[in-house]
């Protein structure tokens, strides 16, 4: 018997018993579904990460903080030696041992960074624009090529002259403005407090208006010109030492640089004191965490498929009893051994691959459906997040998984098939 | 004539230890080619195991089955398979049909077996049941037909490779006497018109009597034979 009519055969004893098929294929459905919802999640999930990496840019940035000796208040490390170079943990969970001038100098130094850039650490008391009333707001740092996407208006020019900001498209409406692109060109004030505590205000033009999206949050951007003015006004008369303390600097490096070299880079920067991320590895913490719910969760989707796979087995076993006399007519008449068992296996295989199809199908629309809910409700912060994506390329090798459990499931009834002896079958009354 | 076919000392035992039973007992015997011969014999005196050997559908205890000069035994499974596919036709008492498929497409289960076209089954398929007369029913289910029209689809089934043997086991055993003669009647056409060996199982005199040579078995072993084969 050539494939082509074993394949054809196979799939005439599925339509035979109509009914055992469609509830073999059913058990086999059920598993491929949750397998593929499961693996769906974590696709839309991973997906939006990486959307959201892609939108930002800023390939070519480190953040740097410093990277604390000790282990903080509740460490269990053996005691150091104090030493003059190192920076001290401090017993606070909500303080960071801070970066100097002569921290900044050091990182730009180091051979494969371009520049530093130090983020200052101002915090607004509030914002507010002529008549209207005053909002609290947390502020970013605009860094040269990180890529903040806009509703409208343009990105603020990182160092240029003027002082310039970028809104959230929540405070468009609280600061009185009538939609996005009435906002653009006016003028926002901000409140700080100076080292005295009396409050100062500084201006600055908004250039545009933020999506929101998972990175940027809810935070107004400022250009560095702002941000170090304010940082200046607020530190008038502190001393030096105090002054120039900054919980971050964003390091540009050369982005001609390869993966090794990058971890050689942040590898210098680590031996000097510094902890050293690029956005990849700071979002690397949320894939590994996504990859790790998904995997628990494909554990009760391939339990589904395991109880189908039974169902194979036992649909199969019925199929080899009912149809004992046929193989052994077939054998009779000079049919070989593989090719009976073949006959049982792609049977199984079919009800794998039609399970596994039907299951993509339903997965697809499930999963229309599931996003279309999550975005309106559960998850209506997060902006162009699809929570189930089925891309073709991570759905294939679930069907062939499938398929290959299906081939497994039917070794046992096709071996059975296989050394059928002809004789008994065609006593067989 | 050439011996199609030859056995020597055949013993069957099926079982072993206590329940063991020897269904045959050391027959010799040869089979020319364009023979017709009957094997006749009591219900349970061992037909079908002598016929099964014969046919290479099951192997001897020990003796030994030759096709064509060569011992079956020295063949591997694939060339078994391979000679009952091409050289061999099967009649058996009971039909063997597939009741829910057309009469055309059990017919050609053997070129299926093959691995012939579907084309090229179906033009053969045609033809030899032209030759039992059953072309206007290959599309009709086979389990719409009478029991000798069942019957016939077998033969035509056995013809379809264009066998140089056709083993028949109790053929008409499933039919009145008038449908059994005509089944029986097609079959020794063929054996006139193309020269095809056949070896019938039976415990009916009369289709003994119309075969050339009859071999007469009671409890495994050869009682006498009469004929001869020309
Ligand atoms: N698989 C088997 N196991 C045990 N005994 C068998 C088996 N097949 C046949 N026999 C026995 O062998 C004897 C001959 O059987 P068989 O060749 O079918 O006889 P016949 O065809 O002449 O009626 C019978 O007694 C039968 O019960
Ligand atoms: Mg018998």
């Amino acid at each position: 018997m050539n494939y082509r009519d074993i394949v054809r055969t196979a799939n005439a004893n599925l339509r035979k018993s109509k009914l055992r098929t469609f509830l073999t294929i059913s058990a086999v459905f059920m598993g491929a579904l949750t397998l593929m919802l499961t693996t769906g999640v974590g696709a839309g999930l991973k997906t939006y990460v990486d959307e959201q990496v892609n939108a930002v840019g800023a390939k070519d940035a480190l953040i740097v903080t410093v990277k604390t000796e000790g282990g903080g208040p509740i460490s269990n490390d053996n005691p150091k030696e104090y030493d003059p170079n190192k920076k001290q943990a401090i017993a606070d969970f909500t303080r960071q041992p801070t970066l100097s001038k002569a921290d900044l100098d050091k990182i730009a130094s180091t051979q494969g960074v371009l520049s530093v850039q130090p983020f200052y650490s101002i915090t607004p008391e509030y914002i507010t624009s002529s008549g209207q009333r005053k909002y609290q707001v947390t502020i970013g740092q605009a860094v040269e090529g990180l890529n903040q996407p806009l509703k409208s208006g343009r990105l603020v020019k990182v160092n240029g002259e003027k002082y310039e900001v970028t809104l959230p498209p929540a405070f468009v409406s609280k600061l009185g403005f009538a939609n996005d692109q009435a906002a653009v060109g006016k003028t926002v004030t901000m409140g700080f407090k100076d080292a005295t505590g009396t409050i100062f205000t500084q201006e600055a033009t908004v250039v545009g208006v933020q999506e929101k999206t998972l990175i940027m949050g809810n935070a107004l951007n400022v250009n560095n010109t702002f941000a170090k003015a304010a940082y200046d006004r607020a530190t008038l008369g502190v001393p030096d030492f105090q002054k120039d303390q900054y919980g971050l600097a964003v390091a540009k490096f050369d982005t001609n640089l390869s993966d090794q070299q990058l971890k050689d880079l942040k590898k210098t920067l680590a031996d000097k004191g510094y902890d050293a991320k690029t956005l990849d590895d700071q979002l690397g913490i949320i894939r590994q965490v996504i990859d790790a719910i998904t995997t628990f969760l494909n554990i009760f989707a391939v339990i589904a498929l395991a109880a189908a796979s039974f169902g194979i087995v036992n649909t199969l076993f019925m199929s080899v009893q009912e149809r004992t006399r046929e193989i052994g007519l077939m054998k009779a008449l000079g049919m070989g051994r593989g090719k009976i068992f073949m006959l049982f296996s792609i049977e199984a295989v079919l009800i794998g691959l039609w399970g596994a199809i039907i299951a993509l199908g339903a997965a697809n629309i499930l999963g229309r459906i599931g996003s279309n809910i999550a975005s309106k409700t559960l998850l209506k912060d997060f902006e162009g997040l699809h929570l189930f994506a089925f891309p073709f390329l991570s759905m294939l090798p679930i069907i062939i998984l499938i398929m290959v459990i299906a081939f497994l499931a039917a070794t046992l009834p096709a071996r059975r098939a296989a050394k059928l002896d002809p004789i008994d079958a065609l006593r067989y009354e | 004539m050439a011996t199609l076919i030859e056995a020597k000392q055949l013993v069957k035992t099926y079982g072993k230890g206590e329940g063991s039973f020897t269904a045959l007992k050391g027959l010799d015997i040869a089979i020319e080619e364009g023979e017709v011969v009957a094997v006749i014999g009591k219900s349970g005196s061992g037909k079908s195991t002598l016929m099964h050997l014969l046919a290479l559908l099951d192997s001897p205890t020990s003796g030994s089955v030759s096709i064509g000069g060569i011992n079956a035994s020295k063949l591997n499974r694939k060339k078994v398979n391979k000679i009952r596919n091409d050289e061999f036709g099967f009649v058996f008492q009971q039909f063997f049909l597939n009741g829910d498929e057309s009469v055309l497409s059990n017919v050609v289960l053997p070129l299926k077996i093959a691995g012939l076209s579907p084309r090229a089954r179906k033009k053969r398929g045609l033809e030899v049941l032209r030759a039992v007369e059953l072309e206007d029913k290959a599309q009709n289910k086979a389990s719409d037909l009478s029991g000798g029209q069942k019957q016939r689809v077998c033969i035509a089934r056995a013809l379809i490779n264009n066998p140089r043997v056709i083993f028949a086991d109790e053929p008409t055993g499933n039919l009145d006497s008038v449908t059994g003669k005509k089944v029986e009647d097609i079959l020794f056409t063929l054996n006139k018109e193309q020269g095809i060996t056949l070896i019938f199982v039976t415990h009916d005199e009369d289709l003994a009597k119309r075969c050339q040579r009859r071999i007469y078995i009671k409890d495994g072993q050869i009682m006498k034979q009469s004929g001869s084969s020309k």
